[in-house]
């Protein structure tokens, strides 16, 4: 019975994923520990494996429509790839009351990403890009070491990252997120497959759910009113953040 | 020079389809062996994972390759890092 509820987890992180742009990580993770009962790092490597399947699928469509910009993505991936992989070693030591704390705050930036007024560079601005390549490659590989750590993909800060400091047009800084945050996902799943801190049978499930909810939430995504479903989850959210953060102490 | 990045893009998103076609339809008869208490369920589970865990290098390897065949160096070169990274990664875990 607990493999349906997690296909429908899994389900549910793809609609959400796909209509919201997200990694599905901060759906996973939360729920692998708060529902299910798993050990963090074990939700952690659980929900990376997710994340790449999420990514995967979305990155398909971005790449064939030419959305997302591979030079500039692989280029910032080999920080992130390395981010990644210090990230994944890290897990080892830092201790697991802290990914709690660090996993509620990342939750809470999260939230307050999806709320705030937007002030995204519009097409016209970023015309030429990209800017400030030096600075994008150190925040890549912090970002990958938060993806590692705590198992999400790490698109609320790789999106602001591209789109503000090196000036990718909103439209294809979030196509090359997606495309990055399987990368990413992927050299540190690796390592968590590898040390056995991947739950084979969860994983399989959430997979599977993943792969039916995020085509359902891509053929969703024009009827939905997106504004609605962002204040929702924002909600949940923010109650989730909570949650981890005492959870921590 | 546009058509050539239009191939590098299609045929990585051709590769990224093809191991998550592959790796989704074996976790699926993970989740029914699983179910049916079948003893070969954990092997499908592994090779279905592991095939989702590589689907983006697969992606990375086919964008080195075509784009070393259409003379884009560079990225050639960064698909070799990443490639390289991924590997490290797998031998530092083991």
């Amino acid at each position: 019975m607990q493999l349906v509820y997690l296909i429908a987890t899994g389900f549910c992180a793809g609609i959400v994923g796909s209509l919201l742009g997200l990694g599905g990580g901060i759906i996973l993770v939360p729920a692998l520990t708060l529902i299910f009962g798993l050990p963090m790092t074990e939700a952690v490597g659980t929900s990376l494996m997710g994340v790449v399947a999420v990514s995967t699928a979305a990155a398909i469509d971005f790449l064939k429509s030419g959305r997302a910009d591979l030079e500039l993505g692989l280029t910032l991936e080999t920080l992130t790839a390395l981010g990644a992989l210090s990230g994944g070693l890290l897990a080892v030591v830092v201790p697991i009351r802290s990914l709690y704390i660090l996993f509620g705050i990342v939750l809470f930036y999260a939230a307050f990403n999806m709320i705030r007024p937007r002030k995204m560079l519009s097409e016209g601005e970023s015309s030429i890009y990209p800017r400030n390549k030096g600075i994008g490659l150190g925040l890549s590989f912090g970002a990958g070491n938060i993806s590692a750590l705590l198992g999400v993909g790490g698109g609320v800060m790789k999106v602001p990252l591209l789109n503000l400091i090196m000036g990718v047009p909103l439209k294809i800084a979030t196509a090359t997120s997606s495309y990055m945050i399987g990368i990413t996902a992927a050299t540190a799943a690796i390592i968590y497959l590898v040390r056995g801190d991947v739950d084979l049978y969860k994983a399989a499930a959430i997979i599977m759910g993943i792969f039916f909810g995020s085509r359902l939430g891509a053929s969703f995504s024009y009827r939905i009113d997106a504004f609605a479903l962002r204040l929702l989850f924002v909600a949940v959210l923010l109650f989730t953040a909570y949650k981890m953060i005492i959870r921590g102490f | 020079m546009v058509n050539k990045i239009d191939e590098i893009n299609k045929m990585t998103a051709r590769s990224l389809k093809i191991f998550e076609y592959a790796a989704v339809s074996l976790l699926s008869i993970t989740v029914i062996t699983h179910l049916a208490k079948l003893s070969i369920s954990k092997t499908i589970a592994i090779v279905g994972i592991a095939l989702m865990a590589i689907a983006p290098l697969a992606g990375v390897i086919t964008t080195g390759i075509i784009s070393a065949r259409s003379g884009r160096r560079k990225l050639f070169y960064i698909s070799i890092i990443i490639v390289a990274i991924y590997i490290v990664a797998f031998l530092v875990a083991r």
